[in-house]
């Protein structure tokens, strides 16, 4: 980068001898004008028909911009595309995120409900057979309870309490 | 009330008054308890203990039931639950011709969570199980406590509970709108009493979402020419000495960013950068930028290495170096995928 800086600045005073002025008539018919020399003002005035030496090929300035048009035209028929490859990125990038997530969940939860599983077991073991049953019946009893009188209600807690106390196996 | 029936009800009094005397001659002497300390929902046996028969007698259990009116031999059993913690001193007094009254003083303990097993997943449709003891044998409810977005405190139950006396369990619902935050959880026995809270980091399912246009800000280094726009369209601006005065159609971008140079006549173009910025709030970060998409007019015209913030990075930057050659135009977009609290705006 910083040789080509040193380069042009340098290639421009060594060609400024044989450059057109601006201001001054137009060159002369087949005369050759490099690229790198114009100025802005340089590049306008010339005519369409100007051949021009762009260092890698010589072509006229009406060939240039004919170019150029061509080459916008091609691009802008690609814009759409281009935000088409922004969505399908995102949409990738969700899709792997949510499923990251939803994995890792997966992963923990699988751990918790290992966990969830032996502690029910050892309850349940702790309490005899039929827990589950049991276990349902107190609670329909209780529920009952609620809506009894005070002695009858004593007397329901009482079955319930049965039910849910540890029964030999 | 005429005489007549006065009459009959004094006589059928009498007849009832001494019946009781006749079949009751009681007297209350104490009161005990079947546990000296019982857990609430727990079925607790109250003994009221006496001498001889009583026709009559209540027992206030102490805490706002109603009074249990029983006849019968001594001993007798009273069973009751209480459903809040405290100490309760029930009270057995006769009635009639059955005296004495007795009383005595019952420790009721409740439900008290110790600790959460240290894998719970504290997120929507994660399973959590909060260990403690005096849950009682029967479901109650297990609780999250939190403040949504707009923080209002609530709560939910988990779902599909599993319980036993010294652990409950659920699934926390899938609840959007939830920043990460400390929230807490209770347990509520069968019978409606309330444990101690216990503390956790709630952490939210994340969402990913591009950045919307008009959030995104932008700088240019060398700043606007004619020909230079960044979150703009440079489709009028570009330079005359290249002949061409517009540039194609105008796409409206609803995300992302863009920047649009065109170097006018010069035979080194011309370069620059251009710096995007995104301020993000409510727990959202950069999570990252997409490859960028780039269009040219002319051979040396690049966009193609940027500087982008860190992943994680609240104050997400992009920067973008460009070079257009003479003549030459760049377009460029490209789109910030940003991370957060599902249902919680960036």
């Amino acid at each position: 980068m910083r040789a080509a800086a040193l380069i042009v600045p340098i290639f421009a005073i060594m060609s400024c001898a044989f450059l057109p002025d601006a201001s001054a008539q137009q060159p002369a018919p087949g005369q050759i004008i490099f690229a790198k020399d114009l100025t802005r003002e340089q590049f306008k005035a010339l005519p369409s028909s100007q051949v021009i030496d762009f260092g890698n090929e010589r072509i006229t300035k009406g060939e240039f911009l004919d170019r150029i048009k061509t080459a916008i035209a091609d691009a802008n028929k690609k814009l759409p595309e281009l935000k088409q490859h922004l969505l399908a990125a995102f949409a990738a990038r969700h899709k792997e995120v949510v499923d990251r997530e939803n994995t890792a969940l997966a992963d923990g939860n699988s751990k918790v409900q290992a966990e969830i599983a032996r502690l029910v077991a050892a309850d349940a073991d702790g309490h005899g057979p039929n827990w589950d049953a049991r276990r349902q019946q107190a609670a329909d009893i209780l529920e009952r309870a609620k809506r009894a009188t005070p002695e009858e209600r004593s007397t329901l807690e009482k079955q319930a309490a049965d039910l849910l106390a540890p029964t030999a196996k | 009330m005429n005489t007549r029936c006065s009459m009959v009800f004094l006589a059928a009094l009498a007849l009832l008054l001494d019946n009781a005397v006749a079949r009751a001659q009681g007297t209350i002497t104490g009161l005990s308890f079947d546990l000296p300390a019982v857990k609430t929902c727990a079925l607790e046996t109250i003994k009221v203990s006496g001498t001889g028969q009583c026709g009559t007698f209540t027992v206030d259990l102490g805490d706002g039931t109603p009074t249990v009116h029983l006849p019968g031999h001594f001993p007798i059993l009273v069973y009751h639950a209480y459903t809040k913690q405290g100490t309760y001193t029930p009270v057995a007094k006769g009635q009639g011709n059955c005296s004495g009254t007795a009383s005595a003083a019952l420790q009721v303990v409740g439900p008290s969570i110790t600790s959460i097993f240290p894998f719970s997943q504290i997120k929507p449709d994660g399973w959590v199980i909060v260990q403690g003891e005096n849950f009682g044998n029967l479901p109650g409810k297990l609780l999250m406590h939190y403040k949504t977005f707009s923080g209002q405190q609530t709560e939910a139950s988990l779902l599909s509970l599993q319980w036993g006396d010294t652990f409950a369990s659920g699934m926390i619902p899938f609840i959007g709108g939830l920043a990460d935050q400390q929230v807490t959880f209770t347990v509520e026995t069968q019978c409606g009493s309330q444990s101690n809270e216990w503390s956790a980091n709630f952490t939210a399912f994340r969402d990913v979402q591009l950045t919307a246009y008009n959030r995104i800000g932008c700088t240019m280094n060398p700043g606007a020419s004619v020909s230079d726009e960044c979150q703009g369209w440079g489709g009028t601006n570009w330079p005359e000495e290249c002949g061409l005065a517009t540039w194609g159609t105008e796409i409206t971008q609803t995300t992302g960013f863009q920047a649009y140079h065109a170097s006018g006549w010069g035979f080194s173009g011309n370069s620059g950068n251009d710096q995007f910025s995104v301020s993000l709030n409510n727990g959202w970060v950069l999570d990252m930028v997409t490859p960028l998409q780039w269009e040219y007019v002319g051979g040396g015209s690049t966009a193609t290495e940027w500087f982008v913030s860190p992943a994680g990075t609240s104050n997400p930057q992009v920067g973008v170096p460009w070079h257009v050659d003479n003549c030459g135009m760049i377009w460029y977009s490209g789109d910030i995928i940003i991370t957060g609290p599902i249902g919680v705006p960036y």
